[in-house]
């Protein structure tokens, strides 16, 4: 059964009455255990896509499952539990609280999870930090840390409420090629663990990293 | 929740926030109270009009300052006693309301007086009876009242002027402070956190932020018009619990004007 599945998915955007067409009629399917590169010229929709993956954006029509349950139909309500339960997302800018620790960071999507009481929320976040060598800088504020490791601490956080589906947009955007392949890395034993990885990426470094390269051109998955 | 107030309070950006609502909820406060001071300084008025009479024309005093507390229903008003309380019942300023009769010669004449318990509560009365169509005059000079009628209205038209400004102006600082947050409200969002959920932390940032101003505000305003009741010698009548009440009503609106605008934004769409 596949994580998540796109039927005739069609998008469109119209600005001052001119059409926008993003993606055209797409059909695809994520699998658990993999770990996807979808590339593309600036502009071409991946950011759109990832949107609609993770339930931030709607398809203007068509359908989209997660878990074989229709995503078009749900409430505000119902998405944000999805997302809470089974989306990670990671960012080029990595989007960190810069006035919380990384401690404080990583535990941010834990407060609405209440699978995790006090003492699970504690031993999460050390497990996580732990998983991303970043033991030395639990209490550091993310001004003080360097983009690499800014990036981690985002990954940790991203996995807080252990979700089964990675989406990335150009997550080594901003980084150097050692920190882009540890980065990489990480991504892809996620994968090997049974997640569901899809990352964005301009970077030709993806390509070693993915079971699966996907090219956005012209709203077409080939 | 807690991490929420701590982050925005430690952004250093948002300082000039909580000075800038400090410094407004002084101007505001000082400003609701501009009436006392007006009142103080037109009682010091009066009395010095009545010690300068005693000097000159020896009048007893008591009735002097009685005077000022007296209105005298018009001869060509033919409303009788019994009227005149049915229609003053439940007034908290009336006091006394007595009649006198002066007999000239062959005719008698009689007058109604109605006895307040302050001179100021002689304007209120005046209108709320002018309404009624029954036509009174002040037995003290009628300028005094008229001038302090002035100067009050002025000092309304400057209370709700700043109350307003105060709304604005916290609007701004409201919008100010969320613009700055705005990438973290997102990353909410994209945790999962429900609408009502994120609802709660801006009602709980610009509180916060606004809280601290509000209370510093009241401290600060009381110990400065402490200090002005001082220097001109005049007793402050505050009313703080209504003051808190204003303060948080002005807080509380840009508080809800924002946090439906920032709801409202498509944050992915
Ligand atoms: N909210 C929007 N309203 C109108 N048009 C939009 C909107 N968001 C994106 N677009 C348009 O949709 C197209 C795809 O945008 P998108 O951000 O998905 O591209 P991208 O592949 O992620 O580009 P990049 O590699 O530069 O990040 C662009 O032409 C963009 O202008
Ligand atoms: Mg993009």
């Amino acid at each position: 059964m596949s994580k998540i599945e796109i039927v005739n998915g069609y998008k469109e955007y119209i600005k001052n009455k001119e059409k926008i067409v993003v993606l055209n009629n797409i059909n695809t399917k994520f699998e658990e255990g993999k770990t996807y590169a979808i590339m593309g010229n600036s502009g071409s929709g991946k950011t759109t896509l990832l949107n609609i993956l993770g339930t931030l954006d709607v398809l203007t029509s068509g359908k989209m499952l997660i878990d074989s349950e229709e995503i078009l139909r749900l409430k505000e309500n119902e998405k944000a539990y999805i997302r809470m339960k089974k989306i990670g997302f990671i960012f080029q800018e990595f989007y960190l609280n810069q006035y919380m620790t990384v401690q404080e960071n990583i535990m941010q999507p834990m407060y609405i999870n209440k699978e995790y009481d006090k003492t699970a929320k504690k031993q999460r976040t050390n497990e996580l930090i732990e998983m991303m060598g970043l033991s030395q800088r639990k209490k550091h504020y993310p001004k003080e840390l360097s983009g690499g490791e800014q990036q981690r601490v985002a990954i940790a956080r991203a996995l807080a409420n252990k979700p089964d589906i990675i989406l990335a947009d150009e997550p080594t955007g901003n980084l150097d090629k050692n920190n882009e392949q540890k980065i990489f890395e990480i991504l892809n034993s996620l994968s090997k663990n049974g997640k569901c990885v899809i990352i964005v990426s301009h970077s030709n470094v993806v390509k070693k990293y993915a079971d699966i390269i996907l090219n956005l051109e012209e709203g077409k998955l080939k | 929740m807690l991490n929420e107030i701590k982050s925005t309070l430690k952004n250093k950006s948002n300082l000039i926030y909580i000075i800038i609502v400090i410094i407004l909820f002084i101007i505001l406060n000082i400003s609701l109270n501009l009436k006392t001071f007006i009142d103080s300084y037109y009682n010091y008025q009066v009395e010095n009009y009545i010690n300068e009479a005693i000097e000159m024309y020896s009048i007893n005093y008591d009735e002097l300052v009685n005077s000022f507390k007296t209105l005298q229903l018009s001869d060509s008003t033919n409303t009788s006693v019994e009227d005149l309380k049915e229609i003053l019942n439940g007034k908290k300023q009336v006091k006394n309301i007595r009649t006198k009769e002066v007999n000239y010669g062959t005719s008698s004449a009689n007058y109604i007086y109605i006895e307040l318990n302050d001179w100021k509560d002689c304007i209120d009365i005046k209108q709320y009876l002018d309404n009624r169509g029954i036509d009174t005059y002040y037995q003290a000079e009628e300028t005094f009242y008229e001038n302090y009628k002035n100067v009050r209205s002025y000092s309304n038209i400057i209370k709700y002027f700043s109350i307003i400004i105060a709304v604005l102006i916290f609007i701004v600082v409201c919008n100010n402070v969320i613009k700055n947050e705005i990438k973290d409200i997102k990353n909410l969002v994209i945790f999962g956190y429900t609408k009502r959920k994120i609802k709660s932390i801006i009602f709980i940032k610009l509180f916060s932020i606004t809280f601290i101003g509000f209370f510093l505000g009241i401290i600060i305003s009381q110990l400065f018009l402490y200090l002005i009741a001082d220097i001109l010698k005049i007793k402050i009548y505050r009313n703080i619990i209504r003051e808190i009440i204003i303060n948080l009503i002005i807080i509380i609106i840009p508080i809800f004007i924002i946090k439906t605008r920032t709801l409202n934004k498509k944050f992915f769409k």
